[in-house]
């Protein structure tokens, strides 16, 4: 009793620190915005500062019209007068993300373009994204921790002052500074789930988070790993689970109308099957080959495959290397030239994989048909070694 | 006032002791000597810090520091071993060596090992053409990445070979802004001055 006590009177002295700044009476995508307070003014500025070196990272990835598809996406989602305040940066990382920050950048992973099916999935995503810079969570994730850990020093002094622990106490401060986060992300789905049923987008969110579940269900089971758990989130995660998420997008999908108008899978098909290798190219050539393969095979069951997807494929095999992958693969390369869309290099895994399995006239062919193809191909000179051997 | 001064060097002393890792035994290699590395014979032209192993069969040598500038040196990495140690192998396996690998692609395989390894999702080989190392047939790869969370771009030059079943690997990186430049010729120079 009496340490609760204690620990009251120390929250209450500590009060000021969290307290509430006044409302602020323009929203963050107005044109020419000025953030406002000094919170607002600093952190725009440190991520102002961060912009100008990260837009010319070589990880951003140069496709101006990939770009400008994404963020035309978030336009129809979000809306004209919203999404004008932002600038969008695809980034070639294989992990499935995206993220905002508070002065209007937003960066999406290659990771998360090739894990979703439809421009209607990819608005939940983008949308969410939208909703932090609109809340202006960062900003307040950022007074958050800065109360928690003014309320950490106040505690440790009056523990050390009263001779008391106050471990208990700090520990519900730390667990409380997660548990805001989760929370500003759920507001931010929902708002994401507001945005979309104002669009011409159906919502296809529960879906996203169903395969996010699945793929990692079978990278965990390749790797002799523990199935998740996901019904209720850590102390010190940062999100609502995965299950969570599907649950309650579920809920909102369930609502009158709420799965009505064009997914636009036929046009996000179109707009990214150019692209494929920069989107697949980094999961292909990671360690992760399960959770690789659910992501091809969903792709392809989802939106067809075609002779860029097969050759994904056919890499992942190879690149595996068991002897019966060598098979698979070969038959992948095959498939993906019977399409006529196959890309130089589909001749080139058919040949390797040809050779390695003992058909090496065969496979000297295709590395021939390689060479002709793309005579200028990085590793020319050390085919044309193998084939004179 | 000096005291205390001593004390916070002392504590900060302690602290830097006390962070680093139990293979950061660095070693001073001497330039123009024969410097034996597992079973390799190498002449650097200058001096080398040498220091822990990035694979059980690996050890690496900087001049500057590993982000700057850093030369691995892999020997005899046996069929179905990685090229990398595996440091968390539950979450982030590396790739294992198959001695049946082709020429060229012995290229996938680094580049495989060496993604896993940096958690690097921007890697291109820009060139992988045959060399000579040792008088025995190999592959040079010429590639460019990105670390994570990294502005700067980063270009590597790695000789590989597959000398009785087992794979050698020495292995150059560094940013290309002055350091790849400035550290290449001497890479070269080292890596064909190699020998098994």
């Amino acid at each position: 009793m009496m340490r609760r006590l204690f620990v009251a009177a120390v929250l209450l002295a500590a009060g000021p620190a969290i307290a509430k700044d006044a409302a602020f009476d323009r929203p963050t995508y107005a044109g020419a915005y000025e953030p406002q307070g000094v919170d607002e003014r600093g952190l725009w500025m440190q991520f102002d500062e961060h912009e100008r070196g990260f837009r010319d990272s070589p990880l951003v990835v140069r496709d101006e019209a990939l770009t400008r598809y994404v963020k035309g996406v978030l336009c129809k989602a979000v809306g004209e007068d919203r999404c004008d305040a932002t600038r969008v940066y695809v980034v070639q990382d294989k992990n499935f993300n995206a993220s905002m920050a508070p002065n209007g950048l937003m960066m999406v992973h290659t990771g998360l373009l090739a894990r979703v099916y439809s421009e209607a999935e990819l608005a939940t995503i983008l949308g969410h994204e939208f909703a932090h810079f609109e809340l202006r969570h960062s900003l307040n994730g950022f007074k958050k921790r800065r109360g928690g850990t003014d309320i950490l020093a106040w505690l440790s002094l009056s523990g050390a002052a009263f001779g008391q622990s106050t471990a208990a106490a700090q520990m519900a401060v730390v667990t409380g500074v997660f548990s805001f986060n989760r929370d500003q992300e759920r507001e931010a789905d929902f708002l994401s789930a507001s945005y979309i049923r104002a669009s011409s987008y159906p919502l296809r969110a529960s879906i996203v988070w169903k395969r996010l579940m699945e793929e990692e269900d079978a990278l965990r089971e390749e790797r002799k790993q523990r199935k998740v758990r996901r019904a209720t989130p850590g102390a010190t995660d940062t999100h609502p689970t995965d299950m969570q998420r599907f649950a309650y997008f579920s809920e909102l999908e369930a609502q009158p109308s709420a799965l009505d108008g064009d997914d636009g899978a036929a046009a996000y098909r179109d707009a990214t099957a150019r692209v494929l290798p920069t989107l697949f190219d980094s999961l292909v050539k990671s360690n992760e080959f399960a959770g690789v393969d659910y992501v091809i095979q969903t792709r392809g069951s989802t939106l067809g495959w075609d002779g860029l997807l097969l050759y994904a494929r056919g890499e992942l095999y190879r690149l595996r290397g068991n002897p019966r992958d060598l098979m698979t693969a070969r038959q992948l390369y095959e498939e993906a030239i019977a399409t006529g869309t196959a890309p130089a290099e589909a001749w080139r895994g058919a040949g390797l994989t040809a050779i390695r399995g003992g058909d090496s006239a065969a496979g000297r062919s295709a590395l021939t048909e390689y060479l002709t193809r793309m005579p200028t191909a990085s590793d020319a000179a050390a085919m044309k070694i193998l084939l004179e051997n | 006032m000096v005291h205390l001064r001593g004390a916070i060097i002392l504590c900060a002393a302690l602290s830097a002791a006390w962070s680093l890792p139990a293979s950061a035994g660095w070693k001073l290699v001497s330039g123009n000597q024969v410097a034996r590395v597992d079973s390799l014979s190498i002449t650097p032209q200058s001096d080398w810090n040498q220091g822990g192993r990035p694979g059980e069969q690996g050890r690496v040598w900087t001049q500057d520091g590993v982000g700057l500038n850093a030369i691995e040196f892999f020997s005899a990495v046996p069929q179905g071993a990685p090229l990398y140690k595996e440091r968390d192998k539950k979450n982030n396996p590396m790739p294992k060596f198959d001695s049946k690998l082709l020429l060229p692609e012995l290229a996938d395989f680094f580049e495989r090992s060496f993604r896993a390894q940096n958690q690097v999702s921007d890697f291109t080989i820009l060139e992988s053409t045959p060399t000579d190392i040792g008088g025995r047939k190999g592959l040079a790869v010429r590639y460019r990445y990105t670390l994570p969370n990294d502005e700067l771009t980063r270009l590597g030059e790695a000789r590989m070979a597959v000398v009785e079943g087992k794979l050698y690997v020495t292995n150059f990186y560094a940013p290309q802004l002055h350091y790849f430049d400035a550290g290449l010729p001497e890479a070269r120079a080292i890596m064909e001055r190699t020998r098994f």
